[in-house]
């Protein structure tokens, strides 16, 4: 956050009617300028996380912020393995998930889920990186869209818990570049190819040009979220 | 927050907005928000969410255990049929929109649904305004009968054939809707443009209403078939939708045409949609609709 200023303002121009969910963003809950007065460490970062309550979940708001080119992954890691409890964080690899809407459709279905005593997975957190799978298969979600030692881009999310110290912690313990979350940044960080295959998705033929995943892409993938296990 | 006592986890004691929009037998839609807040406002009457939200209530005469079956299948059905469409009902110029809301979130056990807010109206809120156009025009001109000019007919023809068509395409992917009505077909509020983006129609005449894209609702009796008889039942029960909603449409008095030739317009737009297996269904059609004679003469 530089100098102490609320969530950067990236409110995408104007929506035409039935415009698509991917461009548009959850509430921005600004965090408190008497919060970041007391972190002066904050002060002097130039951080983008960003809080977001997430419509009918407002007491579980959700800390979010991406890292470009982390150096420390394979710690990161480590720490999960270990169940240091310091690091209950959903780390995901940025490079297969598609949109903000991707994000949050499976934190909302985690939080669901837990607030109704059927997670699948240790905790909401694991349970984020497991629902962004289109299947049941929990080792194999974590091995694709959790962190792993070579992962380069991580979007990070923590459910709850206190803002201030969050940030503070991930600034401290994850070696990267911080920079928004959103639609544009997934979509420049985004392995096409990856996405396609653990979705199932069409890619283009041979000798036709490369135009993205598309909007029927993302509708199919927020459906089969939701329907999984069901 | 209306009967919010009444809402399952999480949106029981949300703090979102809930406008309610239609109440059914089997359920009651919202309006609210989901996964985001950023939503657009309908100009008409300042009601705004992204979402709509179909919940699935207990229902107290059933038995608990059958109840909650019922529900969680019904609920689960149309989600399925939903996601599955998002992906195969688009026809080569869609762009950014589908004939379909999209999924954006389920619970079966504790029956609900979210799928994408369509802005627009219903089919049969489109034809009764057209409808209650031409009375206003006739009554300015002080004419006796009820037809109505070439120009407002097409707009009404061009409606139905894309119904047809967009019917066609759906059994093609091999589902019938079970409840082909009026009301479980809206026209968005945007026209495709030829880029294949979708436009926003800001300040259009209420004929320009009629031009979007048909978007087919409530699948919750939808099933996977390529049967001629099924398909020729979806066509038959949304002839007699037409006819007992739009009565005064289906008998030609606007167009001074006999009746059913309106209905041909859809037809013979599902017709080129389904090509050679639609032969087949239209002919089906006609016993469907004998038997269908046949009974109601028996009472
Ligand atoms: N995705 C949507 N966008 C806009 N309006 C909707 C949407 N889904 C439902 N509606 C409105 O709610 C009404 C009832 O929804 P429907 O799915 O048909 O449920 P029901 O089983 O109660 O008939 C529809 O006729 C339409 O007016
Ligand atoms: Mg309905």
């Amino acid at each position: 956050m530089d100098g102490g200023c609320a969530a950067p303002e990236r409110r995408d121009g104007c929506q035409a009617f039935g415009a698509k969910l991917e461009n548009t963003l959850p509430t921005v809950v600004k965090s408190t300028t008497v919060l970041l007065y007391n972190h002066s460490l904050l002060l002097m970062s130039t951080f983008t996380i960003e809080a977001v309550r997430l419509p009918h979940l407002q007491d579980h708001p959700l800390q979010v912020g991406l890292f470009k080119n982390v150096a420390n992954a394979q710690f990161l890691r480590q720490q999960l393995l270990e169940g240091n409890a310091e690091y209950e964080y959903a780390f995901l690899d940025a490079t297969v998930l598609i949109s903000r809407a991707h994000v949050f459709a499976a934190c909302f279905r985690a939080i669901n889920d837990q607030l109704n005593n059927r997670l699948k997975t240790k905790n909401v957190h694991s349970e984020i990186v497991f629902d962004l799978s289109p299947n049941n298969n929990i080792a194999e979600s974590f091995r694709r869209f959790g962190i792993s030692d070579t992962t380069k881009h991580v979007v990070a999310i923590k459910v709850g818990g206190d803002a201030a110290q969050i940030r503070a912690f991930l600034e401290k313990n994850i070696e990267g570049e911080p920079a928004a979350l959103s639609d544009e940044s997934l979509r420049s960080l985004g392995d096409l190819a990856r996405i396609r295959k653990i979705y199932r998705l069409e890619a283009p033929k041979k000798g036709q040009a490369e135009l993205g995943l598309g909007q029927g892409a993302e509708s199919f993938v927020l459906g089969s979220l939701a329907l999984k296990g069901s | 927050m209306p009967a919010s006592r009444l809402l399952p986890t999480p949106f029981h004691g949300s703090e979102e907005a809930f406008h309610m929009i239609a109440q059914g037998a089997e359920g009651v839609v919202y309006r609210t928000n989901f996964l985001s807040s950023n939503s657009s406002t309908s100009p008409s009457n300042d009601i705004s969410g992204n979402a709509a939200l179909k919940i699935r209530y207990p229902k107290p005469w059933r038995h608990p255990i059958l109840d909650r079956r019922l529900t969680r299948q019904r609920i689960l059905a149309e989600a399925r049929v939903l996601v599955k469409l998002s992906r195969e009902l688009r026809a080569p110029g869609d762009g950014i929109s589908g004939a379909v809301p999209n999924v954006l979130g389920m619970s079966s056990e504790e029956g609900w649904l979210a799928t994408e807010w369509i802005e627009g109206a219903t089919v049969k809120a489109g034809i009764r305004g057209w409808e209650e156009r031409q009375r206003v025009l006739r009554e300015k001109a002080q004419r006796g009968d009820d037809v109505a000019s070439e120009a407002q007919l097409e707009v009404l023809r061009a409606l139905l054939r894309r119904i047809g068509a967009v019917v066609g395409r759906l059994h093609v992917c091999g589902i019938v809707h079970g409840d082909l009505t009026t009301s479980n077909m809206m026209v968005r509020a945007c026209k495709p443009s030829p880029m294949g983006k979708a436009e926003a129609v800001a300040s259009t005449s209420d004929d320009d209403k009629l031009e979007g894209e048909i978007v087919l609702l409530d699948f919750g009796l939808a099933q996977q078939s390529i049967a001629d008889e099924d398909r020729a039942v979806d066509l038959y029960v949304l002839e007699r939708a037409f006819g007992s909603t739009h009565p005064k449409v289906m008998e030609g008095r606007y167009s001074g045409q006999s009746a059913g030739a309106m209905f041909d317009e859809v037809l013979q737009a599902y017709a080129v949609a389904t090509g050679k297996a639609g032969k087949i269904t239209l002919r089906k059609l006609e016993d469907v609709r004998m038997r269908g004679r046949k009974k109601s003469m028996l009472g």
